[in-house]
């Protein structure tokens, strides 16, 4: 970045850097010998991951009777102890999956 | 900006050749585009030790090509080479901390960094001047004034506050000045006494 204020001192400085920058020699043919083998993406691999996790956590959790209780209250506008237990876990689960996709994506 | 733009975009269709079919042509293709700066940088930031310069620059783009699917295209690729490459001297530095540093900064000078300016002379003064220079703002003026980054560049590859880097680029800047002041600076290498 040239400052407007100082165009001789970035000038110098600038060359001085340029006329440091080294021919190749060989560089380049010992880096790509350096290669490792490029690991295969396979962008499949996660969402069928989190649609198996899905499926395996539902079927797991479904027949306990929390779910039916909550469910039940919830269906007659009851605010009672399973709904809440049931929400807060949903809520839960749900800020811990928002955090892994976000981690995920960085 | 406009020439960036048109590396930039060589760059990008490169990254996605490789992402592509993993094709190492493309890559060493990339690798000759920005060896020269990025070795470059690194023999600026390990002033005493070229060598070690390009062990870490090979390095850098073993990491770029093992992490090219972590480049989201949101900075230039040159900007995210030369963060990895600044990544592998903090390492490299970090492992060497009890190894004895050169204790005369005018030591440091090499003829080939004399060579950048059309007078050595002038070259000698300017690296012994950049050698004196605290490791904060010399690296500052490496990344703003010497690679062209622009200071939010600069502030992602030295990882720090925008600020921080302002500061130093303009510390840097005064403190060399005051070195060179019976050099000019004068881009034809003459003081201006002579």
């Amino acid at each position: 970045m040239t400052d407007p204020a100082d165009p001789d001192l970035d000038a110098l400085l600038r060359q001085h850097f340029d006329a440091a920058i080294p021919d190749d020699d060989g560089f380049t043919a010992s880096v790509i010998t350096a290669l490792p083998p490029r690991p295969r993406q396979r962008p499949w691999t996660l969402p069928l991951a989190a649609a198996v996790g899905t499926v395996l956590t539902w079927t797991s959790i479904a027949p306990a009777p929390l779910w039916h209780l909550a469910a039940d209250a919830w269906t007659t506008g009851h605010a009672s102890t399973p709904v809440v237990v049931a929400g807060s876990l949903i809520l839960l689960l749900a800020m811990a999956a928002c955090g892994w996709a976000l981690s995920e994506s960085e | 900006m406009d020439d960036r733009d048109a590396l930039a975009r060589i760059d990008a269709a490169l990254i996605d050749q490789i992402r592509r079919d993993g094709d190492t042509r493309a890559f060493g293709t990339l690798v000759r585009r920005h060896q020269g700066r990025i070795r470059a940088q690194l023999r600026q930031l390990l002033r005493d030790d070229p060598a070690s310069a390009d062990d870490l620059a090979q390095e850098t783009f073993v990491l770029a090509w093992r992490k090219l699917e972590q480049f989201r295209g949101e900075a230039r690729f040159a900007t995210w080479l030369h963060r990895i490459a600044h990544a592998c001297f903090l390492q490299h530095r970090r492992s060497r901390a009890g190894a004895p540093r050169p204790a005369d900064p005018d030591a440091d000078y090499t003829e080939s960094a004399a060579l950048g300016t059309s007078s050595p002379e002038l070259g000698l003064d300017l690296d012994t001047a950049l050698g004196r220079l605290p490791d904060a703002q010399r690296t500052a003026l490496l990344y703003c004034a010497q690679l062209g980054l622009s200071h939010e560049e600069a502030a992602t590859v030295l990882d720090l506050p925008l600020g921080t880097v302002k500061t130093h680029v303009t510390r840097g800047k005064a403190k060399l000045r005051e070195l060179l002041r019976d050099w000019g600076p004068h881009p034809d290498g003459h003081r201006p006494h002579d």
